[in-house]
């Protein structure tokens, strides 16, 4: 952590790291039991509310005094004047010379803020509507006339696991459309899910999404141009394919138009909007084309009322400050060094997934912003699966394993309670399952929380050591008044702004992604040799010629 | 024998007339909430108003309202179309408050589903209750019911079965003319009537389009299967998809009894979706034709109701044709010797939509014509007068009426459907 200069006093950061380090040596051994023992008020003084949020942090190894410093040193690494400059134009993204801008995805219409590119965003969400609603209206048509009934968004990474997640955990928002519509995603470049997906759909039919912000990523181009060959076997090759079988998603317009795309099927995102941040952008397409255009301006809705919220709210209430700073506490003063994400709701079946990457290729780094290595750790390992499923899996590594583990517990209050056309006529039943789930979630939280002692009394007498409990394991809980739209984009947000803050306290750039690029490159130098272009070997380390000669069919045995 | 007849249908006033013209003194309310003297009925059938106007002079046929209905009527019969279940049921409740002497013969000829009749019968329990498919043809309406082979009727007790044949003698004089069943198997066979009627053309639909792929026109197919004796030709003919309100609320009401019983069939199922699929056969043909693209082009279309002879637009294919050709852009100028008041009443005014009532004045600067019903009128129209007005000749023959050879000569591009 470096040193901030500020137009105003406040503590030296030295002093509140110090201090931090005592609180430090103190919590390691202290219970939550002993915590909650000695504050009977704690729910009450550690939980925030805002909209349709409430989150409970009362489950974490914290007292009040903590907290404050935790405060403190949010505002020793200058995090309010952080947050001014996201929420700015500023190239806060200083490796790659660009703004991180997905907030301004998410303003309203009407909003004054940055009129130019309010503008810029409006206009291109309005294409993305208009294509929605002719989709819905099952007026979208491929080259033969014939009505578009299934749609597969191609792209991988942000382009891929945002839409997915989303359009996975709103499923049950699914509108109602003229004839049945069917979204698909395709994101691994071995071709996996096309090779399973193409005999299932008619060309004539299918429309694909040809999502990548670069428009160069050779995982998304080789699976598109596999849908090409597809497509131009049964219909031919010829122009009608490509105007009506393909929309680009892209910042590039000129390479969508070199690769073919029409230019009125061309959606643009810009620069300043990282792909893990992309899914408000024309991205967010599959998920429009599930929830429809009135859904996802409730989903942009969501997300810009905790744009506020971060914004405004004092930190000792501010949602995303507390989950950064509770994270940077369990992480960089309790060694706790994984986080696992555990959603009560099978809906937000690939919520790990999605949060995997933003938050790991967002603070997965060690160099800080001044060119110095970082002296803490950063980013926690985080994973994760549906809450219930994974209590017959890894929960049993959480009760009883040697590794401290925080966790994110994350459930709906209400569900099944919407009369939606898919789960209508079995929804009594279904609800008493959301109440089984919710049980679960409660029990597993607190046993994780008090260990032992959330067993009774007579139940501990004579208990053998392997059936014992240790507890100590720290948790916030977050429950959505339902899960929508609306909630989904808080949620969204609220985690991308957590990674902001932490970013701020570990003095690293949580917008680029140079980790991710050199693998790429080296794919390109191996490739020729497994097209057999070329011969050579010798500049490869042992192993991997010994595992080229294999995949090239060269061994004796 | 006294009959009250309710309800507004072609049926109903087919019912009245030939009953009528046999002696029986009938009372026909066709309209439940207006006086009697604004007799209004839902269809046209010239020989069937006809028929009506000379009973009416005869005296033996009245135009009545519910409360001059006499209290000592032998036979009531009702037939409504299937949105008016309502109004039934509500005619039914003032007709139990009446001092009738019961046991009356009531009979249902109205289609409102599987035990429809029972429902009435649980309102008035102590009357007699038949059920008398309607299995009339349009356009064809008196032969078609005096002409029947066999009456169906859903109705198993003797006694009751005597006063239907007495009500129904002059026409079906004879004991194996009645078809006699309970009510609920008649209901459903009156349902699975229509369900083969909609079968067959779905069924030359698909054949059409594969007809269409091959090089072969199915004008000859049909020709030829409709000469084996087995098939014969009533409902073969492929064109742009069957549509009227009984009959698609026929299917759909068996697609769901179908589908509800837990029978894994999806046989009716697809026929109405080949049928949804070809209502909009001549869009695809155009879009094929443009490559797709139709901005800005404008697209004339005769014929909008379902059927000739009537002015119903209802499940017409023009819906579908409207939709499609809109999101396109297409100006649309449209020609119908009678539904265009429907079509406004339904659709207002816009600007992609030009309602004529000259069909060369429909055409005039047109890309493209498109016949969607087989009105006479359009069967031999002016070729070399709609060559000059059109910006560009192409004729989509939705009703397959044109011989292609002799249009094409005429130096239009022409598609139909297969062929």
């Amino acid at each position: 952590m470096t040193k901030q200069i500020h137009p105003f006093p406040v503590r030296e950061q030295t002093s509140v790291v110090e201090q931090l380090a005592v609180l430090q040596k103190q919590f390691k051994e202290l219970h939550l039991n002993t915590l909650f023992a000695a504050d009977e008020a704690r729910f009450k003084r550690f939980s925030a509310e805002y909209d349709q949020i409430v989150f409970d942090f009362s489950k974490h190894r914290i007292d009040q005094q903590v907290l404050s410093q935790l405060v403190d040193l949010a505002h020793v690494q200058d995090l309010d004047g952080w947050i001014k400059r996201l929420f700015s134009c500023e190239q806060i993204n200083y490796t790659e010379q660009r703004a991180a801008m997905h907030w301004a995805l998410r303003l309203p219409k009407s909003s004054p803020t940055l009129p130019v590119v309010n503008q810029a965003v409006q206009a291109q969400l309005e294409q993305m509507y208009a294509l929605v609603e002719k989709i819905h209206a099952g007026q979208c048509r491929g080259a033969t006339g014939e009505v578009i009934q299934d749609v597969v968004n191609i792209g991988v990474g942000g382009s891929d696991l945002g839409p997915l997640m989303v359009t996975h955990a709103l499923s049950d928002f699914k509108v109602k459309t003229a004839k049945p519509l069917d979204i698909h995603f395709v994101s691994t470049m071995d071709g996996s899910q096309l090779s399973g997906l193409l005999h299932q759909l008619r060309p004539e039919t299918t429309l694909f999404i040809i999502s990548s912000k670069s428009f160069g990523t050779i995982d998304t181009l080789s699976n598109a141009q596999t849908v090409r060959q597809w497509l131009e076997k049964a219909l031919g090759n010829n122009e009608k394919i490509l105007k009506n079988h393909f929309v680009g998603v892209s910042t590039k317009p000129d390479k969508m138009t070199e690769w073919g795309i029409a230019p009125d099927k061309q959606l643009l995102l810009w620069d300043w909007v990282g792909g893990r941040y992309s899914l408000w952008s024309c991205i967010g397409l599959p998920i429009a084309l599930t929830i429809g255009v009135e859904g996802f301006k409730q989903f942009l809705a969501g997300a810009y009322a905790i744009d506020q919220h971060f914004q405004t709210a004092p930190f000792e209430q501010n949602i995303p400050v507390l989950m950064g700073l509770l994270g940077a506490w369990n992480n960089n003063f309790l060694d706790i060094q994984t986080h696992a994400v555990l959603p009560y709701d099978g809906r937000l079946k690939y919520f790990a997934a999605y949060l995997q990457q933003l938050e790991m290729e967002s603070n997965g780094k060690s160099i800080q912003r001044n060119g110095e290595k970082v002296s803490s750790v950063t980013c926690p390992i985080v994973w994760g699966e549906v809450g219930p499923n994974a209590q017959h899996a890894f929960y049993q590594l959480l009760h009883q394993g040697t590794h401290s583990v925080s966790c994110d517990f994350i459930a709906p209050v209400k569900r099944y309670n919407a009369n939606q056309f898919t789960y209508a006529e079995s929804a009594e039943a279904l609800v008493e399952q959301h109440h089984l789930a919710l049980s679960n979630c409660l029990a597993q939280s607190r046993l994780l929380a008090f260990g032992n002692r959330a067993l009774a009394a007579d139940e501990l007498q004579g208990l053998p050591a392997y059936k014992q409990y240790e507890g100590n394991q720290p948790s916030s809980t977050i429950l959505l008044k339902e899960l929508n739209p609306y909630s989904l984009g808080m949620l969204i947000a609220m985690y991308e702004h957590k990674v902001f803050v932490q970013s701020v306290l570990w003095n690293i750039n949580p917008f680029d992604q140079w980790g991710v690029e050199k693998g790429k490159e080296i794919a390109n130098q191996l490739l020729p040799i497994l097209n057999r272009e070329q011969e050579d070997l010798s500049s490869f380390d042992a192993s991997t010629q010994g595992l080229l000669k294999i995949l090239l069919g060269k061994t004796d045995g | 024998m006294k009959v009250a007849i309710f309800g507004n249908t072609l049926y109903a006033g087919v019912m009245s007339a030939l009953l009528s013209e046999t002696g029986h003194l009938v009372y026909w309310c066709s309209q439940l909430d207006t006086k009697a003297d604004d007799q209004q009925y839902s269809f046209h059938d010239e020989n069937v108003s006809h028929l009506l106007e000379k009973q009416l002079t005869t005296g033996f046929l009245r135009y009545s309202d519910l409360a001059s209905i006499p209290l000592d009527i032998d036979v009531y019969l009702f037939s409504f179309n299937q949105t008016q279940e309502q109004q039934v049921f509500q005619l039914l409740h003032s007709l139990k408050q009446r001092p009738i002497i019961h046991p009356k013969l009531m009979i249902n000829a109205s289609t409102f589903g599987l035990r429809g009749t029972e429902k009435f019968q649980q309102i008035l329990s102590d009357d007699d209750w038949v059920y008398l498919p309607d299995t009339m043809q349009e356009g064809n309406a008196l032969q078609s019911l005096t002409q029947a082979k066999q009456l169906i009727v859903g109705c198993t007790r003797s006694e009751v079965q005597v006063k239907v044949k007495e009500l129904l003698r002059p026409f079906f004089p004879l004991e194996q003319q009645y078809l006699f069943m309970p009510i609920l198997d008649a209901e459903f066979t009156k349902l699975s009537i229509s369900g083969m009627l909609a079968t067959r053309i779905s069924y030359i639909n698909d054949l059409a389009v594969v007809a269409e792929k091959l090089g072969i026109d199915i004008a000859s197919v049909r020709q030829g299967m409709s000469a084996d004796s087995r098939i014969g030709s009533a409902y073969l003919a492929p064109g742009a998809g069957f549509g009227g309100e009984n009959f698609s609320h026929d299917i759909l009401t068996l697609a769901n009894t179908v589908a509800n019983t837990g029978v894994k069939s999806q046989l009716l199922a697809q026929v109405w979706d080949i049928n949804e699929q070809q209502k909009e056969i001549l869009f695809r043909k155009l879009w094929n034709y443009y490559h797709g693209a139709l901005q800005a082009k404008s697209v004339a279309i005769w014929g909008a109701s379902f059927k000739e002879n009537t002015s119903s637009i209802q499940h017409s294919p023009i819906h579908q044709m409207l939709a499609a050709l809109w999101a396109q852009g297409v100006t649309v100028h449209l020609h119908d010797p009678q539904a265009l008041d429907e079509i406004e009443m339904m659709y207002g005014q816009r600007s992609d939509l030009v309602l004529h009532h000259d069909q060369y004045e429909a055409v005039h600067n047109v890309h493209g014509l498109c016949v969607l019903t087989a009105w006479k009128q359009y069967w031999s129209p002016d070729f070399k007068q709609l060559n000059q007005l059109m910006q560009h000749p192409l004729i989509l023959d939705g009703r397959n009426i044109y011989d292609p050879h002799y249009v094409k000569a005429q130096g239009f591009a022409y598609m139909g459907v297969g062929r």
